[in-house]
């Protein structure tokens, strides 16, 4: 894994929250992102992309995110690649389940356009040591 | 770049005004499915129901519209909480969903509208971005540097201030978590007392402040009482405790919620029980369906059950039997609501292991009172249980519990996991020499630099004596030995004092992961002789398990 945060493969179901997201992370942020409207897109696009971090929204219709991260993990270069969870239920004892599915952490929904980035970079930069 | 930050704001504002055209028409659609749902039952719908306004409370905020975020969090829980039931016949709660769905339609309608320059009020991130700022206000140069190398080693980030010109400004610049301030400066005896005094006065408000000074007279103290200190220590600080306090001081005061069971097959009564203490930051999920309560118990991990008394599959007395046959659930509170006022079966209801009998109708204040008392105290026994008094960590038993969740765990969805058996080196000799008093402040300090530097995942436990462990879950052998060699380092760099005297302790440590080792018993057994390898090899380091051919 790399040391330093590049690549993000990001997926969420709503356009206006990916505009925004992009603005984010890519303008403000610096990184690179591949924005996914979908798990399905995500399964496509990701192993190509070979992203340092997954970004995924957990409430989506169709392949929510627990399970876009499952069909994400067949693949096998993604397979170890750390993931972060974006949503607006941050109940703990559903923070712990997402910790438990192997996330690096959580995201609370809705966030700061200004502050996204600096947030995920907090979560990859802990959990490197 | 100015012009950098103003296209990103002109971007944002485009986007925000995007949003907003929308957003009248995403909440007509949840006004329509409402009424639909009214007329034609459907739980796929109600799903949907749930997740359009989910969708609205993740968003708003960050478009500028945060009542909407704040309006539809609320409907939203009330459509959760009627899910979570399971009730699959029409709900009876439409008001209480018109109501919230009225607030969120006038909260669409502001007006005044998202100002692109000012960032919404936007929700706290579930992993807290924590920059936990000190000001240490000492005018010995020396000091002041001592005291910020070893407050930042415990994860606080230190500004130095030698003089008290300047801090006024830089507190409402940005208010730190606590100061800790000097007594005695230049300009007289007592004005670092008498700052702290005019400060408070001009912000009216004041983040805790620590005074340390030489002066242990009454009058300097009483001044600082009135100057509103929260700890008053004498020079030369004894930094170990500067720092218990400082944690003490700084730490947040959230409780997770209160995790909540209702046990009754009047949906409706249960419902508002379960709304009402929602509102008070509960959380509840409802059991109609008797059949499900073990396993409800199990997946849900209720802190507290609340049961009707009379059901018709069995009673309260009969059912509250049944989950006590479970040794898990022994000890979790139950509290018995009922309409029965005779005296016998409140008796019963106490022996067969039920903690309180209300009487319904219940006023809500008094419910919601007597639910957070037991759990509170039932939350405080299992703690007292699952850690170690003297440094709060996990204790032997607990954290190998955890440690045999985590592999099988880890071994079902993949992934790494790591281990570590951490002992310090010549701990018999510091309280031998320096007492144990001393020795338990060294064991303290230790696990509040484990708790501090490893992440929110990690397992921190104490096995005895001068043996801790840690969990970290999510991580491979090489990393864990880089993050305990970090935390052996700064371990070994902090300075203890008592009596005139200073030393430091180290410790080694022995590191197995999964994979390559398997089963909870190999992991533990390849990480201590791993530790056995490091004190062998002259301790103060830290010694990873291999598979190799012994």
């Amino acid at each position: 894994m790399t040391a330093t945060l590049n690549k993000v493969l990001y997926v969420e179901d709503e356009y206006d929250i990916r505009m925004v997201a992009q603005l984010a992370l890519e303008t403000v942020g610096g990184l690179t992102l591949k924005p996914c409207s979908n798990g399905e897109e995500a399964v496509k696009e990701g192993p190509g992309f070979a992203p340092d971090l997954i970004l995924l929204d957990v409430m989506m219709p169709g392949m929510d995110g627990p399970t876009t991260l499952a069909a994400l993990r067949e693949l096998g270069t993604l397979k170890d690649t750390p993931v972060i969870f974006m949503t607006a239920k941050v109940q703990p004892s559903e923070v712990q389940r997402y910790r438990d599915l192997g996330a690096l952490g959580v995201i609370a929904k809705p966030f700061d356009p200004m502050t996204l980035a600096d947030q995920v970079r907090e979560i990859w930069g802990r959990a490197r040591g | 770049m100015a012009e950098a930050q103003d296209k990103i704001l002109e971007q944002l504002k485009a986007l925000r005004e995007r949003y907003g055209t929308e957003l009248p028409s995403k909440i007509a659609q949840i006004r329509m499915r409402l009424e639909s749902l009214r007329s034609q039952w459907d739980a796929e719908s109600m799903r949907t129901l749930h997740r359009q306004t989910h969708s609205l409370t993740g968003s708003g905020a960050t478009f500028g519209y945060a009542e909407v975020s704040q309006a539809a969090r609320l409907l939203e829980q009330s459509l959760k909480a009627y899910i979570d039931a399971d009730i699959d016949t029409p709900p009876p709660h439409w008001a209480i969903w018109e109501a919230q769905l009225k607030t969120l339609e006038s909260a669409s309608h502001e007006t005044s509208g998202p100002n692109a320059a000012e960032p919404a009020a936007i929700s706290r991130p579930a992993v807290q971005t924590e920059h936990r700022l000190l000001f240490v206000v000492e005018d010995d140069t020396d000091l002041a540097r001592e005291q910020r190398l070893q407050y930042e080693l415990h994860g606080y980030v230190v500004r130095e201030f030698h003089q008290i010109e300047g801090l006024e400004q830089a507190v409402r610049e940005q208010a730190p978590l606590a100061i800790v301030m000097d007594v005695v400066f230049p300009d007289g005896d007592m004005a670092g007392i008498r700052s702290i005094a005019k400060l408070r006065a001009a912000l009216g408000t004041l983040p805790p402040v620590i005074f340390a000074s030489r002066r242990d007279d009454l009058e300097a103290r009483l001044e600082a009482v009135r100057a509103g200190a929260a700890a008053y220590f004498i020079k030369p600080l004894d930094l170990p405790t500067v720092i218990e306090t400082l944690d003490r001081l700084t730490a947040s005061t959230d409780p997770a919620p209160y995790r909540i069971l209702i046990v009754d097959d009047d949906a409706e009564l249960a419902y508002h029980h379960a709304l009402l203490l929602q509102r008070a930051g509960m959380e509840t999920r409802v059991l109609t369906d008797l059949g499900k309560v073990l396993s409800t118990m199990s997946n849900f991990q209720p802190e507290l059950i609340l049961m009707d008394l009379y059901m018709p599959v069995c009673t309260g007395i009969e059912l509250a039997a049944v989950i006590r046959q479970e040794i898990m659930y022994v000890g979790t509170p139950i509290v018995f609501l009922s309409v029965e006022t005779d005296i016998e079966k409140h008796l019963e209801a106490m022996r067969v292991g039920g903690d309180d009998f209300l009487l319904k109708p219940i006023m809500p204040a008094h419910l919601l009172a007597t639910v957070e008392a037991r759990a509170r105290r039932a939350r405080s026994i299992t703690s007292v249980m699952i850690r170690d008094s003297l440094t709060g960590l996990l204790n032997h038993t607990a954290i190998e519990e955890q440690l045999v969740r985590e592999l099988s765990l880890h071994q079902r969805h993949g992934g790494v996991i790591s281990y570590a058996m951490i002992d310090l080196d010549h701990f018999k000799q510091v309280n031998d020499r320096y007492g144990h008093a001393m020795g338990d402040r060294v064991l303290r300090s230790l696990s509040r630099l484990l708790r501090q530097r490893l992440r929110q995942t990690d397992l921190i436990g104490r096995y005895g004596g001068e043996e801790f462990v840690v969990v970290l879950p999510g991580t491979d052998a090489e990393i864990a030995t880089k993050m305990l060699d970090s935390l052996r380092q700064a371990f070994s760099s902090l300075v203890f004092e008592t009596a005139g005297q200073r030393f430091s302790v180290t410790f080694s440590a022995g590191v197995a992961s999964s994979p390559p080792f398997k089963d909870c018993a190999t992991v533990q057994n390849q990480a201590d002789q791993a530790l056995y390898k490091a004190k062998a090899a002259g301790r103060n380091q830290v010694m990873v398990a291999t598979l190799e051919e012994d």
